[in-house]
């Protein structure tokens, strides 16, 4: 169904950030004149309007037949060359509208925390700006109805990430993650785009290629792909998935990400761009379910950064480390599940992660707020009583990453486990089972580091220096009231997705997203005769979860001499994990200073001044050997250049008359 | 004497083109190089008045009109050439002016 | 009447423009250059070419003459300023000796040409019908010189401006 309506949601956020752009610009020489509520005002209306326009659509959608929920609208020809031709479009079906209502949503809660968490910030204006700049590319990506305007808004949020992580650019190290962060995107997003080009030229036909997801749909239920071309047509867009989802081996960006403003952490690298990649592989699942090799390298990629980046997890002192890493390895687990074919699983732990993490980097913010700038958990502890309210949200939400029922985690992490032991694969046949353990015994590890990350922060002894305790305050409202409305949506969130053989037709999330994705071979939601293993399964993994806390808050409030004696055990693992098993270093000895190296020895010295350079000079040493006999014609005398006119005139009227 | 026709025109005009063609090519003095190209102008008009005349048609008169104009302009632009390089060189001689060459 | 009229004025033109050519003195080439251009005016009334006598007159004879000699006079060049710009013999005499041979072919050339008899249409010359063909065909260059005589003062202007 076409809508003439769908261009607003990008559009408002698109406006106030040209808007606060210019504020920003206008008042760069006088960083504290008024402007400070135009700027909040603008730049919390642009998401709360696109926000109040998405849920609009959403009850439009829900009132069309279920074969035909989609809205469209389209633009206009963006670009015509050639066989290539491609409409600027937008396509709002189940998917997007799915991602949309939390992008928009939560994208609003965190501008208006924003408010108070930036609120004396110099780049007051210059911050809204970007982050109305960030919403508008992820609305683009998300809305888009082509590989290429998703791939705008893919570059879009990119660019935002870069901006808003080296926000205070005044620090170089921050400046330097901000640049890290740029790169490493890059090279995920070289893959994409060649992915995109694979697509472009498999699309072979006689009419025009407009790279529109109908189309490409259309072109894989025909079989019209050769199969080892769209496996590296998948490979190849999940490599792009790897650096701006932060999987392995392109993680490294994420943790260093942490530099950037909370909020931005929360809103960018926890709950919206790092979970594009996961929407993109749920857009494109019908061409991921033709190549079961993609999907397999995804769903090992996904557990195995699940795996590694919760053990880093283990071992971090900073607040927002922890939580980076707890992003990568549920980002992990959304892979996990999208990689067996369980794409709404995927996209519901996208959404109940979006609640949580983004709560709990809020929460982590309004600790880093009140402790004037503290990060270190080692220098927290007990702050329950002084900011409690900042301290519930912030256990809700601990509740829900560790998936104890019925917070919103346990539905989407469940599901995702469920789904990890039941779907076959049909290159590996005991992969799944493997998977599973891998997944079951990470769930475990992610509620003993979350857990010991609550103990050291808001419980147990005050380790608090003098100085952080005198300033010590609970949050303005304006960041409280997005913290409980987003503890509430972390409590709550996972009742859409109840699994079905508890309530039939319980998991109206999978239900509502089914018509946007491509059926799994293993068939509907409801596997019957699993049942009873499907509750035993869950109850196990409730179980891990318990006995991870437990471990914990042993290890952490009980006896919390006994963790620094197993480090002190076991040194050499404990140095691996708490220098996060030096994958940073080793990316620096085996890629970086290769490249710097050979660029200094080989493409300067020898490339640069023996190649280039010499063929420079023998050009200008060659024109200036032909230009001393050419110049000698040139002799400033007027009049021989008059002769020669004269002589040129009589040739020409010579040849012609 | 015989009746005159546009050939008798004509010829006085390529005469009198030739006549400054000398002086553009032959003489050093700027002022006298300028002025013979006056009369190389002059000589064109000639031609062109006298075609018109030949052809009774207006429109070499339009042309004239057009290159008195630009000679107009080229006088004024060109003497103000020659006053500002006489100010800075203290001379006229063409061949003392040979920038171009650089 | 006529043809004596013409070689009069033909005559005329070709001597003062020899002269004009060949003085040393530039007020000299300018006084023979006005007679010149004298001269060629008349061979324009001749041809019934009305309007551009008339033009030929004022801007040649009047405006550009006295234009050159104001420069000339301002300048204000000795004899011995002069004396280094006299005609050297073997320059002046290859350009006149190439000139004379390049004009010989042209004329050769241009032998055989109608006569002129045909008596003139009515208003043939006047203000009026050239301004028709100005003001008609040719209104985009009209408008163009218009703009090439404005850009020319504004150049003159700041040409001969006197450097701070």
């Amino acid at each position: 169904m076409s809508v003439s309506f769908l261009w607003l949601i990008p559009f408002f956020p698109l406006l106030g950030s040209v808007v606060n752009g210019v504020i920003a610009l206008s008042t760069s020489h006088r960083p504290h004149a008024a402007g400070r509520g135009a700027v909040s005002v603008i730049g919390c209306a642009a998401p709360i309007l696109s926000f109040l326009v998405t849920a609009a659509a959403f009850l439009q959608l829900r009132g069309l037949p279920v074969d035909g929920r989609a809205l469209t609208q389209s633009l206009y020809t963006w670009i015509a060359a050639g066989r290539l031709s491609v409409e600027a479009g937008f396509l709002f079906d189940p998917l997007s509208c799915a991602m949309l209502l939390f992008v928009t949503g939560i994208g609003s809660l965190i501008h208006i925390y924003s408010i108070g968490y930036m609120g004396h910030d110099r780049g007051y204006a210059r911050y809204f700006a970007y982050l109305n700049l960030f919403t508008f590319s992820m609305v683009l990506l998300v809305l888009g109805d082509s590989l290429l305007t998703m791939f705008v808004g893919w570059e879009g949020v990119g660019l935002c990430s870069y901006l808003l992580i080296g926000f205070w650019f005044g620090d170089e190290e921050k400046a330097i993650a901000g640049n890290k962060a740029f790169i490493v995107n890059r090279i995920g997003d070289f893959g994409f785009l060649l992915g995109i080009f694979l697509i472009f030229w498999a699309l072979t036909g006689d009419g025009k290629v407009g790279l529109g997801y109908g189309e490409i749909r259309e072109a894989a239920h025909q079989h019209r792909f050769a199969p080892g071309l769209l496996t590296a047509a998948c490979l190849l867009l999940f490599m792009g998935a790897t650096g701006k989802s932060a999987q392995l081996p392109l993680y490294v960006w994420l943790p260093d990400a942490m530099a950037g403003p909370t909020p931005v952490s929360a809103l960018i690298h926890a709950a919206t761009m790092v979970t594009s990649g996961v929407y993109m592989v749920s857009r494109l699942s019908f061409l991921f379910i033709e190549a079961p090799v993609a999907l397999t390298v995804v769903a090992i990629v996904g557990a195995a950064t699940a795996f590694f980046a919760a053990t880093i997890g283990l071992a971090q002192n900073d607040i927002k480390k922890v939580l980076a890493y707890s992003t990568v390895s549920q980002l992990g687990y959304m892979f996990l599940g999208v990689g067996v074919g369980a794409f709404s699983a995927g996209m519901f732990h996208v959404v109940t992660h979006a609640f949580f993490k983004a709560c709990l980097f809020l929460g982590a913010g309004s600790v880093i707020h009140a402790l004037s700038g503290e990060q270190d958990i080692r220098k927290m502890g007990g702050l329950l009583k002084r900011i409690p309210r900042t301290g519930w949200t912030f256990i809700a939400a601990w509740l829900a990453i560790c998936g104890i029922f019925p917070f919103a985690g346990f539905f989407s992490k469940d599901e995702i486990l469920w789904k990890v032991w039941s779907e076959p694969n049909t290159i590996i046949p005991w992969l799944p089972k493997l998977l599973w353990a891998v997944a079951f015994v990470t769930a475990g590890i992610t509620a003993f580091y979350m857990t010991r990350l609550v103990a050291m922060v808001f419980l147990g002894r005050e380790r608090i220096s003098s100085e952080a305790k005198s300033h010590l305050h609970e949050s303005p409202s304006s960041m409280t009231i997005p913290l409980i409305l987003l503890a509430a949506g972390s409590t709550l969130i996972g009742f859409i997705g109840v699994p079905e053989f508890i309530v039939e037709g319980g998991n109206r999330f999978h239900h509502w997203l089914e018509p946007a994705l491509a059926a799994t071979h293993g068939g509907g939601v409801h596997v019957a005769h699993g049942a009873a293993l499907e509750a035993a399964l869950m109850a196990l993994s409730l179980l891990i979860a318990v006995a991870g806390i437990a471990a914990a808050w042993h290890f952490y409030l009980r006896r919390p001499e006994l963790p620094g004696r197993i480090a002190a055990a076991v040194p050499g693992l404990y140095r691996a994990v708490a220098g996060k098993y030096f994958v940073d270093e080793a990316y620096e000895a085996a890629v970086v200073r290769p490249i710097r190296e050979g660029s200094r020895l080989v493409l300067w010295r020898i490339v640069d001044v023996r190649v280039i350079d010499f063929a420079v000079n023998l050009v200008g040493m060659l024109s200036r050997v032909a230009s001393t006999f050419v110049r000698l014609v040139q002799s400033g005398y007027v009049q021989f250049y008059a002769a020669v006119i004269l002589i040129g005139v009589a040739v020409l009227l010579w040849v012609m008359l | 004497m015989g009746a005159i026709t546009l050939g008798h025109y004509v010829g006085l005009a390529v005469v009198l083109f030739f006549i400054g063609t000398v002086g553009v090519l032959g003489r050093k003095n700027a002022l006298i190089v300028f002025m013979s190209i006056e009369l190389q102008l002059n000589a064109v008009n000639l031609a062109f008045a006298a075609f018109a005349r030949a052809h009774l048609k207006m429109d070499a008169h339009a042309l004239v009109f057009f290159v008195i104009a630009v000679a107009a302009v080229e006088a004024a632009v060109g003497l103000a050439i020659l006053v500002s390089i006489f100010r800075r060189r203290e001379t006229v001689d063409l061949d003392d002016m040979t920038a171009l060459n650089e | 009447m006529e043809p004596t009229l013409f070689w009069i004025l033909a005559g005329l033109s070709v001597v003062s423009g020899v002269i004009a050519v060949t003085r040393r003195n530039p007020l000299s080439s300018a006084l023979a250059l006005a007679i010149a251009l004298v001269a060629v005016a008349g061979l324009f009334a001749m041809l019934d070419a009305h309007l551009l006598f008339i033009l030929q007159i004022l801007v040649y004879a009047g405006a550009i003459v006295v234009l050159i000699v104001f420069v000339i006079m301002m300048l204000n060049l000795g004899p011995e300023d002069l004396e280094p710009m006299r005609i050297q013999p073997l320059k002046f005499g290859l350009a006149a000796l190439v000139s004379a041979a390049a004009c010989g072919g042209t004329l050769l050339w241009i032998r055989d040409m109608p006569s002129l008899s045909a008596p003139v249409t009515p208003g043939f010359g006047t203000a009026s019908e050239v301004s028709k063909v100005l003001f008609g065909p040719m209104l985009l260059g009209f408008e163009i010189v218009g703009l090439i005589l404005l850009v020319g003062i504004l150049g003159a202007v700041v040409l001969a401006k006197k450097e701070d």
